[in-house]
């Protein structure tokens, strides 16, 4: 019998003192973030968490704002933006995309891309990871390509087969045309146009993406 | 003394404005009748992002730096202890035309316990960018620093840059120290006597300068060779500096040769054949690397090896500190590892997935690095993006 009390008290000591998830979320704010704060960023992480969205671009959001300096408000209005942009992101992308793929939609979408574009690159990338894809449309966006030609030049690339080290590489001549002072819708365009597919479609899968292509 | 290190600490203020970046040319109506032509679909100026990110990396407002060079110096029959320090206010583009307002000033102590003084300050126009430019400018010199200022000084001068060398030429006018015997007959009594009277002065120069650097690693040099035309009397004259970074921000330093005219040398003391010195490049809160032309540029280098590993480098000429924060440091900054005098690491390793980050160049704004994607980051600015698989 003692023995029985005993170990149903250890069970129940041991299962109040297990962080869980959302006290390890409170860990990473704590510091970082007032108590209010901390509480309603907790209180979106959760709610995310219940809705199987990622939850650490959420709580990375928040800590990236405190460490900005951001106000409160700004910081709040960071998290239910990234959190609305992750649930968009889904419900374009489908339920079985990967937390990279959401993530890298949700940017796509904060910075201004048109939502359906997810949906017509996913059908044009059934199998295959859109990180890359939905990481250059939102890069486009944001050096102020208008969003209609951005989605057009990564759709265009896409749909003529190129992988992610061919779409890295646009990007990158993309950007080097507008600091060179052409207009970013033009060159966005005709850049996807013309260009030269040398990876193929994920060739170079499992190399880190983002920085410089080789 | 205390007069010798005021003038020493008054030359560290040296800020110079850069040009914003290079400014995207606004689409033309063409343009965008072209682009509605191809992808069917209007292009409004509101379809860009609502948060409008930098679209590339915020090359700095303000640009300046102060350096200040001690050394101890030896010639014939005398040594010296000789302070310099240089800086330059510069405002406008690194294309096309800038305006830099320089500042120098210069103390010396000699083995006989005489201390002399200068200050120069110096207004140039400037066009061309990094890789070529013409410089035409005025300048007004104070020999002692208390003393009357000189008339003004014209100048004029090229500049070029390939790779890791700097060449320039220049024509300037200067104030050279020169030292004149006065012999006057002064009547003493019933007597006439001629009394020989020494005065020290300072006479316009007119000096042609070649001035060649080169810079690799830790090491760098630079040589300065001329001609110095003063009344009439015709010198040659060529100065060698070594000089090894001991860190960002200070150098060890060793000079020789014959020694240019005073504001045209390497170091401080003049007229002596080598010297031994520290150069001192410190950081100015609130402005801004690099102090040079073409110090705007950043080049940045993701290095993947196995495992998850990374190097991150950075190539930032002029810069003293960078620090990178993103979402595997819990933002919180880590300041990249000093390589060379122009070159920083960092290895991190991280998982698989989309990562974030951004970087700052001694305490400046953080911004994503140059060449990387881009997202908005929800608080008016942009970070850089890094995909692990």
């Amino acid at each position: 019998m003692n023995t029985r009390v005993l170990i149903v008290t250890v069970g129940l000591a041991c299962a109040t003192a297990w962080p869980g998830p959302a006290r390890a979320a409170d860990a990473r704010l704590a510091g970082r973030l007032d108590p209010a704060t901390a509480a309603d960023v907790d209180r979106i992480v959760t709610e995310a968490r219940e809705r199987r969205l990622p939850a650490d671009p959420l709580i990375s959001k928040a800590i990236e704002g405190a460490a900005k300096g951001a106000r409160s408000d700004r910081i709040l209005a960071a998290v239910r933006a990234e959190a609305a942009a992750l649930d968009s992101a889904r419900a374009w992308l489908g339920a079985a995309s990967s937390d990279a793929e959401l993530m890298a939609g949700a940017g796509a979408l904060l910075a201004g891309a048109p939502p359906e574009s997810l949906a017509r690159l996913r059908a044009l990338r059934e199998r295959q990871s859109l990180v890359v894809p939905l990481v250059v449309l939102a890069d486009l966006v944001a050096r102020r390509v208008p969003a209609a030609a951005a989605s057009g030049a990564v759709l265009v690339a896409t749909r003529a087969g190129a992988g992610d080290v061919d779409l890295l590489r646009l990007r990158q001549r993309i950007e080097r045309d507008i600091e060179g002072g052409a207009s970013p819708a033009t060159t966005a365009i005709l850049r996807a146009r013309t260009l030269d597919l040398r990876g193929g479609p994920d060739k170079r899968a499992g190399a880190g993406a983002g920085g410089t292509p080789p | 003394m205390s007069r010798v290190i005021a003038s020493c600490l008054a030359l560290l203020s040296f800020c110079a404005l850069a040009p914003p970046a290079p400014a995207a040319r606004a689409a033309t109506a063409p343009d965008s009748e072209r682009i509605a032509a191809i992808t069917g679909a209007e292009t409004r100026a509101s379809e860009t992002s609502p948060f409008a990110p930098p679209a590339t990396p915020a090359i700095p407002a303000l640009r300046g730096g102060a350096t200040l060079a001690a050394s101890i110096a030896s010639g014939p029959g005398r040594a010296a202890f000789g302070s310099i320090g240089r800086g330059t206010l510069a405002l406008g583009g690194a294309r096309g035309p800038a305006f830099e307002l320089g500042l120098a000033g210069i103390a010396e102590r000699t083995s006989e316990d005489v201390v002399r003084t200068g200050v120069r300050t110096q207004g140039r126009l400037r066009w061309g960018d990094a890789d070529r430019s013409l410089w035409i400018g005025t300048a007004l010199e104070r020999m002692p620093v208390e003393g009357p200022a000189s008339p003004p000084l014209l100048g004029l001068g090229i500049s070029a840059r390939r790779g890791s060398f700097d060449v320039a030429g220049s024509v300037e006018r200067t104030m050279q120290p020169v030292r004149w015997t006065e012999e006057p007959f002064v009547r003493v009594d019933t007597l006439v006597e001629r009394i020989t009277t020494e005065r020290d002065g300072a006479a316009p120069a007119t000096a042609a300068r070649l001035d060649m650097r080169w810079h690799g690693g830790r090491w760098s040099s630079e040589t300065v060779a001329g001609l110095t035309l003063t009344r009439g009397v015709t010198r040659r004259w060529m100065q060698t500096a070594v000089s090894a970074a001991l860190s960002p921000l200070l150098a060890i330093e060793a000079t020789m040769g014959d020694p240019p005219p005073r504001w045209l040398a390497l170091d401080a003391a003049p007229a002596h054949r080598a010297g031994l010195g520290l150069r001192l490049t410190p950081s100015l809160p609130g402005v801004e690397r690099p102090a040079a032309p073409g110090h705007e540029r950043l080049d940045w280098t993701v290095v993947r090896a196995t495992g998850g590993r990374f190097t991150f480098r950075a190539h930032a000429p002029g810069v003293r500190r960078i620090e990178l924060a993103g979402d595997w440091t819990e933002w919180n900054a880590v300041e990249m590892r000093w390589v060379t005098a122009t070159r920083w690491e960092l290895d991190v390793t991280l998982p698989p997935g989309v990562h974030e980050l951004n970087l700052r160049c001694d305490g400046g704004p953080w911004s994503p690095p140059p060449g990387m994607p881009v997202r908005v980051d929800g608080f008016n600015g942009a970070v850089g993006v890094l995909v692990v698989r």
